[in-house]
């Protein structure tokens, strides 16, 4: 029985896809790529359930470009011919799964929810249809699919898997290189892992009234999330801040939408949130058939009043 | 656009292939949440979200540099009707790929099709297509049709350069922009920031009809339709189903200040603060 191949640009995302193939019962490889010394990558990923490890290390693969990346990931392919390749969701993953598959002639299901084996290839759930619809995918046979991120807890513990180098990897001529990089500002606030995120919507009339939410924001130990056209529309907050289809997925404990309408574009980014709290004063709005705990009211008053009973009640 | 070494710098124009899905409007769908279904009868159509920033870019890049844009759309004989928009956008002409073995193909079966459809069209310099459409929004097709014709792949652009033989692309990245150079020919996926599309004119619209409308199919293309399509799909789409939801909806009404108490409390009984 063959096994299966993981590969993600991040570490941490690389162990939620070694949990998932231990899950689907299968041996699972992980590829570590780069231009330098590859040892740390090698060790973090180096878990249960990890049986081989293998490395390539090539000038070729300092920017991760699509390029060599995907020659990189056909050579390990080849050798070890997986039945499965995985990829995490970022946008290097989803960039490098659909042209390995071109080249490997094998089906690609990106944004793979619930995979599971089937006779002969893999079973998930997707998305479509702006959130509107969930369609199941099957694939004929090997396949490679991207998992969305978080959708496994990450494997741990301490293991000593085989570690092969591959000194013999020849990427193809390329002609495309990188001119520069100018990383985002790695504020304080990232959505993607907050455990309580409180967003702002467009029932919200100015950027200044932001403020109040920000207070309740402080006393929940939240981050302020935000609808599209809160980020892209009007700026009023950054785009790393939207919730959302074109945005960021969110799984938080307590996801509270405040002025939000619930849009499906809106909803298939924090439909996994453990708890929806929304705050609207049209009691016809959709987000209220998404939330466990709703007020039908005007945001303006009843924001601060929140943020002041939780305050005295927490203690802060 | 290679330059013939010695020769004085010659200006060929600069060829752009766009290409865009036809795509059911999934803001107007109707939902029927007690069956489980989705009404596809009377829905509308539209040219796929973001392609549309595609063909903007096409056109802007145009408006630049000079060129010529071929728009390309691979889809049902309905989709004459978004192709049409796409020529009053600022397209120059296009070409429709209709066939019946086409359909209900997987991505890499349209990316192959594709790769067909821009042979035959011969020359280009830049290939421009979206990151992901709206309604199955597989993201393959792009990095698939690079890989098939064997092109260097600038994803999720921001920002398009050209200058002479040289593109520049802005890539926006999970954490922050790359900016990539490489030689033309290229293939480069648009993202939605990139730009905001016209509405084209009335003029524009009337003046498109009189623009080349190519209609092509398996058989012009040489396609055999045992490799493309239903027939030859690795990835099958098994069923659609509605996202349910298992949600509480305990609705607090009333005064701000009694609502905004309930509320704090069922969060301090939920544990979802502290
Ligand atoms: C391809 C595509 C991708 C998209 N991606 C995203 C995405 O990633 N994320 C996203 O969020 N959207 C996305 N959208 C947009 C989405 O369709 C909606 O337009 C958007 O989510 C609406 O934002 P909103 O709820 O803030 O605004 P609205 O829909 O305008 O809702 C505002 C709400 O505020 C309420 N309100 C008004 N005043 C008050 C008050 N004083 N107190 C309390 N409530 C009040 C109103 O009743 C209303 O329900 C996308 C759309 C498309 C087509
Ligand atoms: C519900 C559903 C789920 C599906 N899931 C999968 C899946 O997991 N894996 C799979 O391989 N196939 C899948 N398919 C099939 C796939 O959607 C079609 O093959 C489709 O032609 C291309 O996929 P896309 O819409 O996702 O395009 P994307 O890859 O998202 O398109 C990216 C860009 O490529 C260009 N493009 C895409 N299609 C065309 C076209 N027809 N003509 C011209 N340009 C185009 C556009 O510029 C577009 O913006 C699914 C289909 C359905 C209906």
């Amino acid at each position: 029985m063959a096994g299966v191949l993981v590969y993600s640009d991040s570490s941490d995302s690389a162990l939620e896809l070694v949990t998932l193939g231990s899950k689907l019962g299968r041996e699972v490889s992980v590829v570590v790529l780069g231009s330098e010394d590859l040892s740390d990558q090698t060790k973090k990923v180096s878990v249960n359930g990890v049986s081989t490890v293998y490395q390539i290390s090539s000038d070729a693969l300092s920017n991760l470009l699509a390029g060599p990346t995907v020659d990189a990931l056909e050579s390990v392919y080849s050798r070890v011919s997986p039945d499965y390749m995985f990829f995490s969701s970022t946008k290097k993953g989803k960039e490098l799964a659909p042209r390995l598959a071109a080249r490997l002639k094998i089906g690609c299901i990106t944004d793979a929810m619930k995979p599971e084996l089937n006779e002969n290839g893999i079973t998930a759930e997707r998305l479509v249809l702006g959130g509107n619809a969930i369609a199941t995918v099957a694939s004929r046979g090997p396949a490679v699919a991207t998992i969305p991120l978080r959708a496994f807890e990450r494997a741990s513990g301490n293991a000593s898997p085989n570690v092969i180098k591959i000194e013999d990897f020849q990427p193809r001529p390329t002609r495309t290189i990188v001119l520069g990089r100018k990383e985002k500002q790695k504020g304080q606030v990232n959505i993607k892992d907050a455990e309580i995120i409180v967003s702002a919507g467009r029932g919200f009339k100015k950027k200044e009234d932001l403020a109040i939410l920000e207070e309740l924001a402080k006393v929940l130990n939240a981050v302020v999330g935000a609808s599209r056209p809160l980020t892209s529309d009007l700026g009023w907050l950054p785009e790393d801040r939207q919730v959302g289809l074109s945005g960021t997925t969110v799984k938080p404990k307590l996801y509270i939408a405040v002025g939000i309408s619930g849009q499906i574009q809106h909803l298939t980014g924090m439909r996994e949130s453990k708890l929806v709290v929304a705050i609207n004063t049209d009691k016809n709005a959709p987000i209220f058939q998404e939330c466990d705990y709703g007020i039908v009211g005007d945001l303006y008053a009843i924001i601060p009043e929140l943020t002041k009973d939780l305050k005295l009640q927490l203690g802060r | 656009m290679t330059q013939q070494p010695g020769t004085k710098e010659k200006k060929n124009p600069l060829e752009i292939i766009v290409c865009f899905k036809h795509v059911i409007d999934e803001t107007e769908l109707r939902i029927d949440r007690a069956n489980n279904k989705i009404n596809f009868e009377g829905a509308k159509t539209k040219i796929s979200d973001d392609d549309k920033n595609a063909i903007e870019e096409a056109v802007r890049i145009k408006e630049k540099n000079g060129g010529i844009i071929t728009v390309v759309c691979v889809g049902p004989a309905d989709a004459k009707k978004s192709t049409k928009e796409a020529l009053a956008m600022g397209c120059d002409r296009a070409r429709l790929i209709v066939d019946p073995s086409f359909q209900d193909g997987d991505a890499l079966s349209t990316a192959y099709i594709l790769s067909q459809v821009v042979k035959k069209i011969g020359k280009f310099d830049l290939i421009l297509t979206s990151t992901g459409t709206t309604d199955s929004y597989t993201g393959i097709v792009g990095p698939a049709l690079a890989e098939y014709l064997d092109l260097p792949q600038l994803t999720y652009a921001s920002k398009i350069t050209i200058s002479g033989n040289k593109l520049t692309v802005d890539r926006a990245l999970d954490d922050g922009i790359e900016t990539v150079e490489c030689e033309i020919p290229a293939l480069v996926t648009v993202s939605r920031e990139i730009n905001q599309p016209r509405f084209p004119t009335l003029i524009q619209i009337m003046s498109a009809g009189k623009k080349e409308l190519l209609e092509w199919n398996a058989q012009t293309l040489g396609i055999n339709p045992s490799v493309v399509g239903k027939a030859d799909s690795k990835v099958e789409v098994k069923s659609l189903s509605v996202p349910k939801s298992a949600r509480k909806k305990v609705i607090f009404e009333g005064k701000p200040e009694d609502a905004a108490k309930q509320l704090a409390e069922a969060l301090l009984k939920e544990g979802a603060v502290k």
